[in-house]
């Protein structure tokens, strides 16, 4: 297989300040493309990003929650680039509580960003790619819905939602020429680890054959391989990268 | 099915369909069955009547469930009528099929919230009284289009895949205090809600699925009455799929 590239390609990243979202936003800038990072927080680390890419990362802060952000960072790459290739939501936001003491807010605050971000920025998207017969994208989820997860049933059911989302979807648009696949990372060293229980960083080292978290860059090449043409022959995929955790 | 006999189930959506099989399958095993429903209160006094006049225990609540007071309601009805919540079935589902680029904003929030937040809200206010007895069965009814997708179910497929995470997630919390959390996910089921179903996806679906045809509801209810049952007790956070072949995941 060639090297992965994107020149002339355009991408729409949302949680491009993220742990891994703003190494998929450099790692696709690195290889040619133009990128829209979306983001919320840390415009510290878009704006290195700009830096670094000058003309080729342009960052938009939106949030998820309102109902245009979506339309707002694709419209902003249309208006820009007037294209879009790819779309890659790498967006995070936790809630974390066991179920018992769970409130209906932070149930609803994780499915809304989570799983109604991402059902209004794929829409957003859809047109444009609907319109080249092309499209490429790559949700990024997490274990969470496959595995389980101590404390984030709001995170899991989210996640859930959106791979049963995108399944359904990759066979609505297949006939595009857009494909949609998703990447579910497993224990990652990645900041919401923070407002996590102390046990479980070495619970989760201990549990792993590799022996050790998961980095972010390790995430990304996985994501680059679905955004590019190279993923022609999938859609509907979920692919771990978790060190050999579960293996299933 | 062994160990079952005298258990407290509540079933929602239990009127019509799965649900009503569901009902009918636990209470044939000697289960007091709580028959939740919405809107239909005849079709819900038919089941009712059905499983009396087998000889068996059931009652009929109204609820609906979306909303935390009237979870409450139902499960307080279940505690105060039977003494205890041995098993919840989160079966309560509707659809609202559009292609995703002609779905409406209430159409997508409506099934997320009556097939995915429901299932939330009735699972945490069982809990209490679980743990308490240290044993409980709670089993989600999921479905294939969550584990595979389907065309004009982008709402129903994330609401019923979010609900697998749920499961998984629940399970993982729950499972030292004697409760065992699953799911079951259907396939094509004969029922009203395949009805409205277009005629070309019917007609794919048969061809897709090695059986050559649809399922019925009696087929799903006995799995869901084993893993409702004492059983399955080393059977955790699994999603059993009833599907005539189709996915074979």
């Amino acid at each position: 297989m060639s090297a992965l590239t994107f020149h002339n390609q355009v991408a729409v990243v949302t949680g491009g300040s993220g742990s891994i979202g703003h190494l998929i936003v450099a790692a696709l800038a690195e290889r040619g493309a133009n990128v829209v990072a979306g983001y919320h927080q840390h415009d510290v680390v878009v704006n290195a990003l700009q830096k670094t890419f000058s003309e080729q990362v342009l960052p938009v802060q939106a949030d998820l929650r309102e109902p245009d952000a979506g339309q707002l960072l694709v419209d902003t790459a249309l208006s820009r680039w007037n294209r879009l290739d790819i779309l890659i939501t790498a967006h995070s936001m936790i809630a974390n509580a066991p179920v018992a003491e769970m409130s209906l807010e932070q149930w609803h605050a994780v499915l809304q960003v989570m799983l109604r971000g991402t059902m209004g920025i794929c829409r957003a998207a859809l047109r444009p790619m609907q319109r080249a017969r092309y499209g490429r994208i790559v949700t990024l989820t997490g274990y969470q819905p496959l595995a389980g997860a101590l404390d984030q049933a709001n995170y899991a059911a989210a996640l859930g939602g959106v791979l049963g989302f995108g399944k359904a979807l990759a066979r609505e648009v297949a006939a595009w020429g857009i494909n949609i696949n998703s990447v579910a990372p497993g224990l990652i060293e990645r900041a919401q680890i923070a407002a996590f229980d102390p046990s479980y960083v070495p619970w989760a080292t201990n549990i792993v054959p590799l022996k050790r978290l998961g980095k972010p860059n390790e995430v990304v090449p996985t994501v680059l391989l679905l955004a590019s043409e190279a993923a022609s022959y999938m859609t509907g995929q979920t692919i771990m990268v978790e060190g050999g955790w579960r293996m299933v | 099915m062994r160990g079952l006999a005298g258990q407290v189930a509540i079933v929602t959506g239990a009127s019509r369909g799965i649900g009503r099989a569901i009902a009918l399958e636990l209470a044939s095993w000697d289960v007091k069955v709580i028959v939740n429903y919405q809107h239909n209160a005849t079709l819900a006094a038919e089941v009712v009547a059905a499983i009396q006049a087998a000889g068996g225990s059931a009652q009929a609540v109204q609820a609906d469930i979306t909303q935390p007071a009237q979870v409450q309601a139902l499960v307080d009805t279940a505690l105060a009528t039977w003494g205890a919540v041995h098993i919840l079935i989160n079966n309560a589902g509707i659809t609202r099929d559009a292609l995703f680029m002609r779905m409406k904003d209430h159409d997508w929030d409506a099934v997320i919230e009556a097939d995915l937040t429901s299932a939330f809200l009735c699972a945490q206010a069982v809990l209490a009284p679980m743990r308490q007895q240290r044993y409980g069965r709670i089993v989600n009814v999921a479905s294939l289009a969550g584990l595979a997708g389907n065309v004009g179910q982008t709402n129903y497929a994330a609401a019923k895949m979010g609900l697998i995470g749920l499961t998984k997630a629940l399970a993982r919390e729950v499972t030292a205090d004697g409760i065992v959390v699953n799911a079951v996910a259907p396939g094509y089921i004969q029922t009203e809600m395949i009805e409205t179903l277009p005629q070309w996806l019917r007609t794919w679906a048969l061809d897709v699925i090695p059986l050559k045809r649809f399922g019925t509801v009696e087929e799903v209810a006995p799995a869901v009455a084993f893993l409702a049952s004492p059983a399955a007790a080393y059977i955790i956070g699994h999603v059993l799929t009833i599907d005539g072949g189709w996915v074979m995941p």
